[in-house]
Formats: C-alpha cells, structure tokens, sequence
C-alpha cells in the first residue's frame, strides 16, 4: 500500500536557487478521500488473501473491510437456514469470532466464501439447537463441509466479485447498480430514480454507462 | 456458467449481475455489523510443529475392545508437562459432540485448548491445572482437540471414529 505525503510531513529544505528545492517547497495540494482512493488502492479492493495476511499484522482497517464484503453472505447464509433475524444476528457475530480465531489455519484464503458457508451454516445450527429454534429439515451440509452444494458456492463466490468491484467502482455508480440488479424485491423505476437523484429518462443511459466501468474494473480484477 | 470448474469471464459475470442472479443476499442491521467490525480475542497458533498424539483406550480398563461407533468414549494423553483426559458423547441425530475433560499442568502453568476441524478453529478455551473444560458442538468427523502448553510441545488428540491421522 503505497503512503500518502501530506503536507505536514514534506521536510524542511533550504531553496539557495536549487530548482528542486523551489518545487519542494510549493504548497501540496490536500487530496479529498475520493481523490486519493484514485491513487492508493483502497483495502475494499484488495483481494481476501491479501486482507488476512493484513489482519494478522494486527491492521484494523483490512478487518473491517473483510467483514464489510462478506457481510451479506454471512447474514443470508443464517437466514437461510431458517433463523429469525435475531439469532442470524447471534451467529453472525460469532462468525467472525471464529474467522478471527483461525486466521493462522486458513488453508485457501482465496476460497474464504466456501469457508464463510461452512461456519456460518453449522454455527446457524449450534443456535438453533441452543436456543430450541424448530428447523424443519436438517441438510446434512449444515455441518458436512463436503456436502456444500456447487450452486451455492457458485452463487456466493460470483457475488463476492460483484461486490468488490462494486466497491473499487463506488458511488453513484455502485449504488444505481445496486438497485437495479441486487436488491429485492426489485424497487420500482421511479423508487430508483428517487433514491439516485435522476431523472427517470437519464437512468437508462447511466445504468449503460456504469456498467461499463463495472465491465473494466472486472477486466483489470481477472 | 459451469459451477466450479472454472471462473467466470467478465462478460458472463456482467450477464449474471444483469439478469438479477445476484439477488437473494440480506444485509445485517447497523447494530449487527457494528458488533462485528471490533475483532474479539486473538488468532489462535498455526497448525503445530512440534506434537504428540493421544492414544485412545477403553473408557472402562477392564471393558475389551473400543466401544462401538456412536457410544460415549474415554481417552487420556499425556505430553511433557500435560495430561489430559476427556470423554467424548456423541449426540446422534443432532449433529453434536460433547466433549467434556479436565487437564494437569506442572506448577503454575497454564494451557489453550483448541477445538479444530479442517481450518476451523470451532472453539477454545485457556485452563490451569485441573482446569474442566466443555465443548457441545456441531461436528463433523475429522475434528481434533490440540492442547498447546505456553511452552512445549503440543499434545493433539484425534477423532475416535476417524483416527489419529485425521488431526
């Protein structure tokens, strides 16, 4: 991760009519957040692999991003399984305990969706029991890892790429993107153009547009 | 897109974000999240180098041969420094394993047990001598129960059903 100069931090230099010196001594523009995330690869984009060898030196910011990516798949993957939103709440929170507490053991940090499943569906489990929740049927993938449908790992891995290159893309784009093709049920045209602030005949055109940019963002990912 | 055999182009990702396959994921609530951003506890150790593994025995000395599949079993392991024993009761039906024990350190010392499946660290707890411990999970077979003294060699005791090359 490449470091950000800001000004404060430029040395003191003696001009004496060195050019150079002249130049370092010219006020550095203060970059807004937006301009610098253009620059420096924020951790949203970094690839998981990368994120846990940063969480295991202890940064607090590559953790964040973990759970802020895979967030969804944790949550829909216990309410999946049959849990009230409470206790989704309950097993996502001990979710990341347990990523936490196995970060050295992880044998494939790129296959981290698979192991996210895993977790969350036995620990889903572990909380219905606990808590008596009825579950009608018990698939035996719920604590067999081996018995993980393809489907569903298919589905939680291409989401896993949508959304970390929805987070590279940003808004407004991400968000238009978003509403469009992710949320559900699907929010009507004029919900959209609400919730984007344009204007109905410019969301056609804009949606192209940012699909687009997704499209790159993909290209470069591969 | 054919599951699993390969990643999918970024034209074919494109085409299943726009024909809505995406949908179907839950965000958690903001108080939900918010729990999670903190990180609580630490990593436990990588796999371990140096180990010893426990040997299985009857759960009664004068019984025969081991018990049968599915019927509670009794082990005690030793390491240098370490003994534990531990009863294993499988909860057929429910998917669970209550596995239940007591460890003896030398003088002072003290001892993180954790309870391992694959790369799951599924639980964990840090004792003194005659320290119990009890764990009542979901698992499947293969799991495996490392004791890692502050100092020394770890002792690692294998599922009974799958065998000690499991850990």
């Amino acid at each position: 991760m490449g470091a950000v100069w800001l000004p404060e931090d430029r040395p003191e230099r003696e001009c004496d009519g060195d050019p150079g010196a002249v130049l370092a001594r010219l006020p550095i523009p203060v970059l807004s957040r937006a301009r610098i995330d253009r620059f420096v690869p924020s951790l949203g984009s970094l690839p998981d692999s990368e994120l846990i060898r940063l969480c295991l030196d202890d940064d607090q910011g590559a953790w964040e991003a973990l759970v802020l990516r895979h967030q969804g798949l944790v949550y829909s993957t216990a309410l999946e399984v049959g849990l009230p939103p409470d206790d989704a709440g309950d097993v996502f929170q001990e979710v990341w305990i347990e990523l936490n507490r196995s970060l050295r053991r992880l044998r494939n940090p790129k296959a981290l969706p698979r192991w996210l499943i895993v977790a969350t569906r036995r620990l889903s489990w572990k909380v219905a029991v606990r808590n008596r929740r009825i579950i009608p049927e018990i698939p035996p993938d719920l604590v067999d890892p081996w018995a993980l449908p393809d489907e569903t790992l298919e589905f939680a891995e291409n989401r896993t790429r949508i959304e970390i290159a929805l987070r590279e893309l940003g808004d407004p784009c991400a968000r238009l993107i978003r509403l469009l093709f992710l949320e559900w049920p699907r929010p009507k045209h004029r919900t959209v153009a609400r919730r984007t602030g344009l204007a109905m005949g410019s969301i056609g055109p804009t949606r192209n547009r940012c699909l687009a940019k997704l499209g790159r963002i993909l290209r470069r990912r591969r | 897109m054919t599951p699993r055999d390969r990643d999918p182009a970024p034209d074919e990702l494109l085409d299943w974000l726009a024909a809505g396959r995406g949908r179907g994921w839950t965000m958690p609530p903001e108080s939900v999240r918010r729990r999670s951003l903190s990180r609580a506890g630490t990593p436990a150790p990588g796999r371990p180098r140096r180990r010893r593994k426990a040997e299985w025995e009857p759960a009664d000395v004068r019984g025969a041969a081991a018990p049968a599949s599915g019927q509670p079993r009794a082990l005690t392991g030793s390491a240098p420094g370490i003994v534990v024993s531990l009863l294993v009761t499988p909860r057929p039906g429910e998917h669970r394993r209550e596995i239940r024990g007591k460890v003896w350190l030398e003088e002072r010392a003290s001892a993180s047990l954790f309870l391992v499946h694959d790369d799951h660290v599924v639980g964990e707890v840090t004792l003194a001598s005659s320290g119990e411990f009890l764990f009542d999970d979901p698992l499947p077979p293969g799991w495996s129960l490392e004791v890692h003294p502050r100092r020394g060699t770890a002792l690692v005791i294998a599922d009974p059903e799958t065998g000690p090359e499991a850990a």
